[in-house]
């Protein structure tokens, strides 16, 4: 019997169910594919520490989103609870059991949360493929359509099932404790007169100040040379930050209502004063609600622009590793065939031009001294200068060659210095800034010395001992090719003795670690702006089936339709966007801090990072419009219903 | 005198086929400029179809009704609005004030609507405010006010615009008979200082004789009007309810 009840309320509150199922559908949907990515089989064999590392990282992640869903679940199962309070007490006056009234919700939301469970699956199992081809597409990878791993299905499962359980057992909490009277009475509650106005503006500078503080100290600290030794110093700046991050969104929300109500009502026209108060208890009444909000959008508004300075950061420590395309060295192994390497990578991308070379490692006699240079025969020199685009001036003498790694940090890749003469050892022309990694195979290189062809007998005889490497560079015509192919057969070719190094294949090494990351952050961002929408979608519902009376009093004052829907529009624009509104707030002293952080690796100029953040903010903008425009028509339909239905004096 | 309001031969009927039910079958009469006129009848005698058509919440099925002259027939959505924002006034039984306004604010509301300047509002609540002693309540909001006190902001609000007409439902309904007694008492100071017409549907007989004329429907028909003319209230409520007796009660007898 209840059973069917429950069946028959799930029909006829199909509109009130409607945001849960988008809701738990999506998520469910988002879940599935991230544990199916997680549990499946190209992430494994595309990261070498993949099962030991990354996927006990990925599952901890989805038990994260896990968490947060179940408390967005429980917000929604509070929506429709609170909907259909009355109906509820009704249930208990009319002689029904607590218990009866429980076992009927829990048959309800079950119902609909199986059907959002199938549904959610379903749509999952298409959006695992998208999110496959994507994935591949970033770390330029060929997608191939991934099969279904039972863990993944089964950790979905698993984690729904708790989420459903958590949420479901707020909501009966609630409904056990819960009056018959309190139940009855539905909500009312009335607006009230703000007891200490100056309080919010006080703490909104307060937190404001406190937060900037906290970030300009915070970037103080890790430029310090004794950063490491004031780790405590720093956490209470973090902790300071965070603090100012949870009360400024309330407390600007507070504000805000506060000034808004400040303006004489007999100056309003139309429904402004209306509007105001309904804006003014929304954003009073729900400031944690937006505080919370606001925080998780600045972390998808900073988000972007963080992940992509680091992987900018590494591509060009990808540059800054190897100056060649492709490299290869060995100190004992006499028959290198880097002919025959040349031949097996021409059939996977095109060969611009390759040298083979010797380096030596000089050392001084045990009983002399020291000293330990490295150096390269001319003609070898000018080779590989030519390589890199750069013709080597006439010498007559010895050239002494530094890495602009370490004469200039991070320097701009592939520019050469030419310094002639002046202050030099005898016999020395000049000195040679070179590309990062020049002549480095493995163990980096910090200066060496070029030796003209003639006169490289002599000069290595001078040292105690000498050690010459077999060392192999070479250009491309092409930049992308199946590197990580190429790579494995060179190898393959010595039986792994001689070690190739593929430039591009390091950087889709380094594209794979990044493409994980990007997984991770991208499900974050997605769940993130999802919930968000959807809290803010079932709060404003609720809130609107509370004005409902309020608008039919409107409307028999001789309010016109028109006028009520735009006041409905501006009141759910302002409690939708306040809390993009307060994280783009947060985010020009967040992005600053970055920037200052990071200002000497010059990763991103600060218009890119602006427009990053305004691409992104344009994205969430979208979405949020779009939740909007949806609660905005459901809104009006059902004020405009209710208006219609009691259409008496 | 001024006519303000003229129904003729008003008829509404609801649902359709074999279950339609006539709510008015031919109601005619006229209400002049300052009258206060109560409306009285039994439950389904068409006491707020009557009123719900004159606000133009229900369409007529036929007849036509006027306010200053300008029918109701064919008037599109919009203009209703308009025409209840511009014309009328109203006091409801629930008093129907907006818990998220002041008292200051649900006063003004009506000439918000209307767009009215500030200077103008602000004169116009000091007018009203000034009348119906509603001063102190200004700045409350109406969870802090009793209930007579809320029918009283909402008869300021109802007053404010100096409309044509003010329609009341079962404005006491809510309230003892103390506070009854005393917003009687306004709405007779409303009709005499601030000049408006007021008609007021009740089953209260005592409620009834305050007004200047009492009209009775039976059965979606005009049945009887008593005037009070020169008589005192005592006369005129005894009246009502001999009238009330006759049409087969249906009224509160107080």
């Amino acid at each position: 019997m209840l059973f069917k009840l429950a069946l028959r309320n799930v029909r006829r509150q199909a509109s009130s169910y409607l945001i849960y199922f988008i809701t738990v559908t999506l998520t469910v949907a988002f879940l599935f594919a991230l544990n199916s990515m997680v549990f499946g089989e190209v992430l494994r064999q595309l990261h070498p520490a993949y099962e030991s590392i990354v996927r006990p990282l990925l599952v901890a992640l989805s038990a994260v989103l896990g968490a947060v869903i179940a408390f967005v679940l429980a917000y929604a199962t509070a929506f429709l609870l609170r909907r259909r309070k009355k109906e509820f007490g009704l249930y208990l006056t009319m002689g029904m059991t607590r218990g009866n009234i429980l076992a009927l919700f829990a048959g309800e939301t079950a119902v609909t949360f199986l059907c959002s469970l199938a549904a959610g699956v379903l749509l999952g199992l298409g959006l695992y493929q998208l999110l496959l081809y994507a994935f591949m597409q970033f770390i330029d990878g060929t997608y191939q359509a991934g099969g279904y791993a039972a863990g993944g299905i089964l950790w979905t499962v698993l984690l729904v099932a708790l989420i459903f359980l958590l949420a479901f057992a707020v909501s009966l909490g609630y409904l056990r404790f819960a009056k018959i009277s309190a139940l009855l009475a539905g909500e009312r509650k009335g607006e009230k007169e703000v007891r200490l106005p100056w309080l919010w503006p006080l703490l909104a500078a307060a937190t404001l100040a406190a937060g900037t503080f906290a970030c300009v100290r915070f970037v103080g600290w890790i430029g310090s040379s004794d950063f490491a030794d004031r780790v405590g110093e720093a956490t209470a700046y973090i902790a300071l930050l965070l603090a100012s991050l949870l009360l400024f969104p309330a407390s600007l929300c507070h504000c805000g209502a506060w000034l808004l109500q400040r303006r004489d009502c007999c100056a309003a026209k139309g429904l402004g004063r209306v509007t105001l108060r309904h804006i003014s208890a929304r954003l009073g009444g729900s400031s944690l609600l937006i505080g919370l909000l606001s925080i998780l959008l600045t972390v998808a508004l900073v988000g972007p622009n963080v992940f992509l300075a680091c992987r900018t950061l590494s591509e060009r420590q990808v540059q800054v590793e190897q100056a060649f395309d492709v490299v290869a060295a060995h100190t004992e192994y006499t028959g290198v065939p880097y002919e025959e390497g040349v031949a097996l990578l021409e059939r996977y991308a095109d060969v611009a031009a390759s040298r083979a070379y010797a380096r030596y490692d000089c050392f001084s006699p045990a009983e002399g001294g020291s000293g330990h240079e490295i150096c390269v025969a001319e003609s070898d020199f000018r080779a590989l200068c030519a390589l890199l685009g750069y013709a080597l001036p006439d010498l007559g003498g010895l050239l002494r060659c530094e890495d602009a790694y370490y004469v200039y940090g991070i320097p701009a890749v592939g520019t050469f210095e030419y310094k002639e003469g002046e202050g030099l050892s005898e016999g020395y022309v000049g000195t040679l800034v070179c590309p990062p990694n020049m002549i480095s195979v493995g163990t980096y290189v910090e200066s060496w010395v070029v030796v003209p062809d003639g006169r490289l007998q002599d000069y290595l005889s001078g040292w105690g001992s000498v050690y010459a490497e077999a060392c192999f560079a070479a250009q491309l015509a092409g930049e992308r090719y199946d590197a990580l192919a190429a790579q494995d057969a060179l190898n393959a070719l010595t039986g792994n003795l001689v070690s190739f190094r593929l430039r591009e294949a390091a950087r889709l090494e380094t594209l794979v670690d990044f493409g994980l990351f990007f997984l991770a952050a991208l499900f974050l961002f997605a769940v993130c702006l999802l919930l968000s929408a959807a809290m803010l979608a079932l709060k404003s519902l609720t809130l609107v089936a509370e004005d409902k009376p309020r608008y039919r009093i409107l409307w028999r004052l001789g309010a016109a339709d028109a006028a009520m829907r735009r006041s409905l529009f501006v009141q759910l624009a302002v409690f939708f966007l306040a809390p993009l509104a307060v994280a783009l707030l947060m985010n020009v002293p967040l992005l600053a801090c970055f920037f200052a952080l990071w200002q000497d690796l010059a990763l991103f100029s600060f218009g890119q990072a602006v427009g990053t953040a305004a691409a992104v903010s344009a994205f969430l903008l979208a979405v949020l419009a779009l939740y909007l425009a949806a609660t905005c028509a459901v809104a009006w339909k059902d004020i405009r219903t209710s208006i219609r239905s009691e259409n008496r004096l | 005198m001024q006519e303000i309001l003229r129904v003729e031969r008003a008829v509404k009927y609801f649902g359709s086929g074999s279950a339609v039910t006539r709510a008015l079958a031919g109601v005619s009469f006229s209400v002049e400029k300052g009258e206060f006129v109560a409306v009285m009848g039994a439950s389904g005698s068409g006491k707020s179809t009557l009123l719900n058509v004159i606000a133009a919440i229900e369409p007529l099925s036929g007849g036509d009704v006027a306010v200053e002259g300008v029918s109701l027939a064919h008037m599109r959505e919009k203009e209703q609005a308009r025409y209840r924002r511009d014309r009328l006034g109203f006091i409801f039984q629930e008093y129907n004030l907006l818990d998220t306004l002041t008292a200051r604010e649900n006063i003004v509301l009506p000439l918000n609507l209307r767009r009215a300047g500030r200077e103008y509002t602000r004169s116009a609540l000091e007018r009203v405010s000034g009348a119906l002693g509603v001063g102190a309540l200004l700045d409350k909001f109406p969870y802090e006010l009793s209930g007579g006190e809320r029918q009283r902001v909402a008869c300021a609000r109802a007053v404010i615009t100096s409309p044509a007409l003010i329609l009341a439902d079962e404005p006491t309904g809510a309230l003892d008979s103390k506070n009854s007694r005393a917003l009687m008492q306004l709405f007779c100071r409303m009709n005499a200082q601030l000049g408006a017409t007021i008609l007021m549907v009740t089953h209260d007989a005592a409620v009834a004789s305050y007004a200047w004329r009492a009209l009775f429907l039976q059965d979606g028909k005009l049945f009887s009007q008593l005037y009070r003319g020169e008589r005192d209230r005592a006369d005129f409520q005894n009246e009502i309810l001999s009238t009330v007796a006759a049409t087969g009660g249906g009224c509160d007898a107080l």
